[in-house]
């Protein structure tokens, strides 16, 4: 090799070095003794035990509000593995999973490079003796993975990403019949029925396999080859490795690769000006020209009944504009459509808002009602009432007493009974409740359509009104903007929620006239000024030296 | 030798551009060292103004303290102005600075499609201690009278845990072989407590220490049901809920509310009420993670 090819190799391993460092040991492991389980148990007792429990058993203290719950280690079944099918993991799963905690659950990272307090190699290593010693399944030499050899590697070829890779891994999707599960596009919207159970008996939903913060054990090629050749044991997703060759597989990978939504990182929607309709459309090329803002969505924590189990995240926004009216396209993933309500199913919130209340945290899968047909599917977008002066905006969630907010809701129900499906609603603050506005003033109006796990609503309402409780759209200024959505089959309804922080909308105006016009005098000014300060200097000291 | 007649211009241009550069960077620098975040603190841009405000008035001063000062701070400029450092360099800077200010002007003055950010940072000094600040942690400072009556639960084996934990106690008491119900968190204190409660002859400051880690244990499972999900493993705003939001991180301890979150128990002080973690405001008005 060339003295600058090995330059850059060393700089590349350095690299991936660098960006698997949490999760690849730097060396050996250290041999497993009284000391490291000792040390593994103090470890164990201080930082997992609340969720994993004091018996391992997955069953800690905070368990019942969590999905998925924590990992039960008292069978040996662990579902991030490089292992065969029905297989013990390998020391380096573990320690991998440990190292950079699982996307999109409530196991977080534990290396001390990814988080304050972390956890160095050795106690690592140390707590993954403890955790092992819960399972005897780990003390028969038989299960043993690296003795077995039941190991799943990566294939010796693998071709880089490329379009033509992914289309062969496209028809590998359809062939080996992912979409019967994951639906079509990935959406994780395959199936009708909710009655899906892991190993313990808890509700399991299909991944959406096109939100790559919720793809738990990584989302590089790799890993995602990993879940699919091992399968996730403990869950209804089996093992292809039997099904799909190597090249398959690897194609495969890549073509879920592909599926990944690339998130927006801006908070600012820019509705786009156009002549004529907006159209109901929104595949229609006006709707497609605006540039979407992706609006990341978090359970609402806030007020009692806290929720920390949301389904909705992310919700991509777009908004169109043109003489009269504004119109917002919103577009969400919800792999079933939940159009019918049932207001005696609701809960009591002050039965759930006692001081004190740790029952204030809705569990995942106790107190709420799981199943579909039984609360809607609904979203809300949120503005204040009143433009904000300065940078000072009413609270985010419902606003507050001084700072009142105008919502929107969309209802499916009312969607699919074919009447006006948007109630206008006033807050003051969450500790009251909305204030619906008066029929005559209501004057959003809105189409929707799920299909293939996605909903689309467009809301559309003219851009001046006179009520005095609703916001006006005028042009160039930030107008804040945020978002409350509900899944009906997550049980979510009244305040089970989730909801985001305040992004803002503008309608994009042509830059005024005066830009340029200071923009000239300023360079017209000061290039007098500089000039005449010449003149006057040389004409002090004489002509030219 | 005379120093050139230069210096002092330049020598105020360096202090410009040094002083900008400490406020710029060096200060994001340092509060990495301080707070051992994995990221700098934002300076607020009223801070820059307010200290390039100074260090121009402080030069200006310095600048126009004697006819002689004046001299030599001007010294460089009419050179430059009359042409002694070239033609093509004095057209070329009577050119540009017209065009950096146009662009400067431009910059502030077309509209940005930037949202306008409402950073909610807390100047230390600002607050004076509120009436939340001044209170104690009764957790932490336990009275002779609990830790009694702590000793006293331990040698009938019936420690009052809150009843969050006790489902999971429960569960490790069936399945181990262990004696005492405080094994089940046998961390050095309680292992000593323990020796010494078998031995018979208890010691407040041992038993002070076994209360306190079981009040940890306590303090621990609360604090992950209710709070870690935003606030994270070490209350550093890294928790895995939040991230999915666009607060990201800003729970971090500079924009919470710093105040000691006290346990506050309801009145009788006894171990088997219901702790409450109540602040004024809880992740309410004014306090939401996002500074809003």
């Amino acid at each position: 090799m060339s003295c600058r090819r090995s330059f850059l190799f060393i700089i590349l391993a350095l690299y991936w070095g660098g960006a698997l460092a949490a999760e690849i040991p730097s060396g050996p492991r250290p041999a497993a003794s009284d000391e490291t389980l000792a040390e593994g148990a103090a470890i164990y007792l201080q930082r997992c035990s609340f969720c994993h429990g004091l018996l391992g058993d997955g069953n800690g203290p905070v368990a019942e509000y969590l999905d998925p719950r924590p990992r039960d280690f008292t069978l040996g079944t662990f579902k991030f593995r490089t292992t065969q099918s029905g297989e013990l993991p390998r020391d380096e799963d573990l320690f991998r999973t440990v190292s950079r905690g699982l996307s999109g659950t409530a196991m977080q990272a534990f290396d001390s490079d990814l988080i304050k307090n972390g956890l160095a190699e050795n106690e690592r290593w140390a707590v993954i003796d403890y955790i092992k010693s819960f399972a005897i399944e780990f003390e028969d030499p038989e299960l043993d993975p690296t003795k077995n050899g039941l190991v799943v590697t990566l294939p010796q070829e693998r071709p880089p990403y490329s379009e033509a890779l992914v289309a062969k891994g496209k028809e590998v999707f359809e062939h080996a019949k992912c979409w019967e599960c994951h639906g079509k596009l990935g959406r994780g919207d395959g199936q009708e029925s909710f009655d899906r159970t892991d190993d313990w008996g808890f509700p399991i939903r299909i991944r959406n396999v096109t939100h790559p913060w919720k793809i738990k054990a990584g989302i590089k090629v790799e890993d995602i080859y990993m879940r699919f050749s091992t399968g996730v044991n403990g869950t209804p997703m089996p093992s292809f490795v039997d099904a799909l060759s190597e090249e398959e597989r690897w194609a495969l990978a890549n073509f879920i690769k592909s599926l990944q939504h690339q998130l927006t990182d801006h908070q600012v929607l820019k509705a786009k000006g156009i002549e004529g309709e907006i159209l109901d459309d929104p595949t229609d090329v006006n709707w497609a020209a605006a540039e979407p803002m992706d609006v990341r969505l978090t359970g609402q924590v806030i007020a009692a009944p806290r929720w920390q189990n949301p389904s909705i995240e992310m919700a991509t926004v777009r908004a169109l504009y043109n003489e009269t009216e504004i119109a917002f396209l919103i577009q969400w993933d919800d792999p079933f459509k939940d159009v019918t309500h049932q207001s005696t199913a609701e809960f009591n919130p002050q039965e759930i808002s006692r001081v004190g209340g740790f029952n204030s945290y809705v569990a995942a899968n106790g107190m709420v009602p799981r199943q579909l047909e039984t609360f809607r599917d609904a979203i809300a977008l949120q503005f204040p009432v009143k433009l904000p002066e300065g940078t000072k905006k009413p609270h985010f969630f419902r606003g507050d007493s001084s700072n009142p907010v105008h919502l929107w809701q969309w209802q499916s129900d009312l969607a699919e009974a074919g009447t006006a499906s948007v109630k206008e609603f006033n807050a003051r603050g969450w500790k009251q409740p909305t204030k619906l506005q008066v029929d005559d003033q209501q004057q959003v109006t809105a189409t929707a359509n799920w299909d293939q796990g996605r909903w689309s609503v467009i809301m559309r309402r003219p851009l001046l009104t006179d009520d005095r409780n609703d916001i006006q759209f005028i042009k160039g200024q930030f107008i804040p903007l945020t978002l409350n959505a509900w899944d009906g089959s997550n049980g979510e309804h009244g305040l089970v929620m989730s909801l985001s922080t305040w992004h803002s909308v503008i309608l994009e105006a042509p830059i005024p006239l005066t830009v340029y016009l200071y923009t000239l005098l300023a360079v017209l000014v000061t290039g007098a000024l500089g000039f005449w300060l010449a003149r006057k200097e040389q004409a002090r000291t004489g002509p030219g030296v | 030798m005379k120093k050139p007649r230069t210096q002092r211009f330049w020598s105020v241009v360096l202090t410009l551009l040094v002083v900008y550069a400490l406020i710029k960077w060096g200060i994001p620098a340092l509060s990495r060292e301080i707070t051992d975040l994995p990221f700098p603190l934002t300076v607020p841009g009223t801070l820059m103004f307010i200290y390039m405000l100074l260090t121009v008035i402080a030069l200006f001063l310095l600048v126009t303290f004697s006819e002689e000062h004046l001299e030599d701070f001007l010294y460089p400029v009419r050179r430059f102005l009359r042409g002694e450092y070239g033609r093509v360099t004095r057209v070329a800077g009577l050119a540009v600075v017209p065009l950096l200010v146009g662009w400067q002007v431009y910059d502030v003055t077309v509209p940005k499609m930037e949202q306008p950010l409402s950073l909610r940072i807390q100047h230390p000094s600002s607050n004076f201690p509120k009436k939340n600040e001044t209170l104690k942690n009764p957790f932490a400072n336990t009275t002779d009278a609990e830790i009694d009556a702590f000793v006293e639960q331990a040698r009938v084996n019936d420690i009052g845990f809150i009843p969050q934990v006790q489902p999971d106690l429960d569960s490790w008491a069936e399945y181990s072989e262990a004696g005492h119900m405080l094994e089940a968190i046998a961390t050095a204190p309680v292992r000593a407590f323990l020796q010494e409660l078998e031995a018979g002859s208890i010691s407040r400051d041992t038993a002070r220490a076994a209360l306190m880690e079981k009040n940890l244990f306590e303090g621990r499972a609360l604090y992950s049901m209710n709070c870690r999900p935003c606030h994270g493993d070490s209350a550093a705003g890294d928790g895995p809920r939040l991230m999915a939001s666009s607060c990201g991180r800003s729970t971090s301890p500079t924009t919470v509310p710093s105040r000691p979150s006290s346990k506050v128990i309801p009145s009788g002080g006894s171990a088997t009420e219901v702790p409450v973690c109540r602040r004024r405001r809880p992740h309410g008005i004014r306090r939401c993670p996002c500074g809003n």
